[in-house]
């Protein structure tokens, strides 16, 4: 966020504006403090919901997108988009200044989850937010759990769930490896439980459209 | 602006969503109210 902030700084121009969208199951508050310490002078959006998870179709950030001035997009990077890694940063100033940003990484899902799962993921999100509004943070919980294993691949939903239930293992700062750990025991347990099998997840009799499409790899 | 030829989705292409969120410092901003300029949309979390 400060690195942006800094990058926005120089690159004003009345033909570009940085928008940042913060996803956050648990609402506004959990953002403002990064924003604030970075003293961000562009606006951030903040998704409750997972909205735009949904209709950009991405399972994880940090991500960038590039819209020209009809709305289209030109170029979109899922998963590991950073300040901190000079090709994206080029590509960003390259489409500031009138040129084509180049080729986006590929934005290939593992997976498309059915309308109804679909919903059905958006519903259990909502209703945590609103259980964790009122102080039932454990009943938060086991909601977004729920809707976590009809879209088990989705590190949006998952990490937002550790922050909640170990947010000592995010602030001050993110434990990176006990990440890695834990996600490989919720696999386990996921395995176990029969919502991942050894190719991935979620088994493709979980979706009810048959539009599944496991890739090679995992990250 | 005519570009409903256009599909709308997250991929190079694409038209933007028609989205709003609400904005940190209040009200809310729709997607495509962005138009007319180059933007930069930047997806992060706290956590």
């Amino acid at each position: 966020m400060p690195g942006w902030q800094h990058f926005y700084e120089t690159h004003q121009s009345p033909t570009f504006k940085l928008v940042s969208i913060a996803m956050e199951h648990t609402g506004p508050e959990a953002a403002r403090p990064f924003v604030e310490k970075a003293g961000a002078t562009f606006p951030t959006l903040v998704d409750e919901h997972a909205l735009t998870s949904k209709h950009f179709g991405f399972k994880a950030v940090p991500n960038g997108v590039l819209l020209a001035g009809d709305g289209t997009i030109h170029y979109a990077k899922y998963g590991g988009f950073s300040i901190n890694n000079p090709d994206d940063v080029e590509a960003v100033e390259r489409f500031i200044k009138g040129e084509a940003p180049g080729p986006s990484p590929s934005g290939e899902l593992p997976y498309r989850l059915g309308n109804t799962e679909q919903e059905l993921v958006e519903t259990r999100l909502r209703l945590g937010r609103l259980l964790d509004s009122i102080g039932r943070r454990d009943e938060a919980v086991a909601e977004w759990k729920a809707a976590l294993h009809l879209d088990p691949e989705n590190l949006v939903i998952r990490k937002q769930i550790w922050a909640a239930c170990y947010p000592e293992k995010f602030y001050p700062t993110i434990d990176f490896d006990w990440q890695k750990d834990q996600l490989t025991r919720e696999r386990q347990e996921e395995m176990a439980a029969g919502i991942c099998g050894p190719d991935g997840c979620p088994l493709p009799r979980m979706l009810s459209t048959s539009e599944s499409r496991h890739v090679e790899g995992d990250s | 602006m005519v570009t409903s030829s256009l599909a709308v989705g997250g991929q190079v292409g694409n038209l933007v969503p028609e989205i709003s969120l609400p904005c940190l410092d209040g009200g809310d901003l729709g997607l495509r109210e962005l138009r007319g300029r180059r933007v930069l949309l930047f997806f992060w979390g706290s956590w």
